[in-house]
């Protein structure tokens, strides 16, 4: 069993570095899409299975409070779970984007220790493909 | 700057480096910084919300390759540490400058950052940003750092 993740991000390093996290996590990786951004993202859950989003919020085009609302108003989207990461720590705006829908938040810089918990946390193993 | 600010800022420079590039961080005397080579990126971020301002943190072009060979746990070497050098130092600025909004708001106050601009700097325009009294100095690993903060709060 493993999970199709995307993980949107206009930071390069931060997608490369997800996959490495997510390796060291020992979580059971299928498919790793990466977006820079919220419509980059739409256009890749249109297409694909996806498990679990990680979106950043601060992003060009479409930011991640965009994203999660798009998401919200798509039948198909709107139960899948998605994870804010964010250097922010606003408590008005994490307020604002789990009102929203996102199921999580971490901050960052993060470790694979957090990000396993919050995979373990929003999937367990019964919802693996 | 505030006096009380310093600190902080010293306090999450240090503890956000630490945590995201793996790099030891002291703060020194902007003078006794050592030289940095010819070439520097600077990024710039403009804060907006309960207070206003500017985040600014210079380093010397070879360091950008450094933290993104840290970040992604490969030698400075490797073509993807020169691809992603720019973008790690970016996305540094980036987590720093979170951190320091709130900080320096506190309380039930917002701030945030806007998205980072990059530019490439020459040895004289390091000197020059030496020479700003609000510049703090820090050695990062052998690299010389300056970090700016020149922020104001918000007209009511």
């Amino acid at each position: 069993m493993a999970f199709n993740i995307l993980v949107v991000d206009d930071s390069g390093t931060v997608r490369d570095f997800f996959g490495k996290t997510l390796r060291l996590a020992g979580i059971p990786l299928g498919d790793l899409f990466q977006a820079r951004n919220g419509a980059e993202a739409l256009a890749i859950l249109k297409h694909h299975w996806i498990d679990l989003v990680f979106t950043d919020i601060n992003m060009p085009l479409m930011d991640g409070f965009e994203l999660v609302e798009a998401m919200r108003e798509d039948d198909l989207l709107e139960r899948l779970p998605v994870v804010v990461v964010s250097a922010e720590q606003d408590p008005m705006g994490i307020e604002e984007m789990l009102s929203k829908g996102a199921r999580a938040y971490v901050r960052k810089p993060f470790t694979p220790e957090r990000i396993k918990e919050v995979v373990e946390d929003l999937l367990g193993v019964g919802h693996a493909r | 700057m505030r006096a009380e600010w310093r600190d902080r800022i010293v306090e999450v420079f240090q503890d956000i480096v630490g945590k995201q590039a793996f790099m030891l961080v002291e703060c020194l005397d902007k003078e006794d910084l050592p030289a940095g080579g010819e070439e520097f990126r600077r990024a710039a971020v403009r804060l907006r919300g309960d207070i206003q301002g500017q985040l600014t943190v210079i380093v010397p072009v070879e360091m950008c390759k450094e933290i993104a060979a840290n970040v992604l746990g490969i030698v400075s070497k490797e073509n993807l540490a020169e691809l992603r050098a720019e973008d790690s130092f970016v996305e540094l600025v980036n987590v720093v400058c979170g951190h320091l909004a709130t900080v320096l708001v506190g309380g039930e106050r917002r701030a945030r950052g806007a998205l980072p601009e990059l530019s490439t700097i020459s040895r004289d325009e390091w000197r020059e940003a030496q020479g700003d009294p609000d510049a703090i100095g820090f050695l990062v690993d052998d690299f010389p750092v300056l970090l700016t903060i020149a922020v104001e709060e918000a007209s009511p």
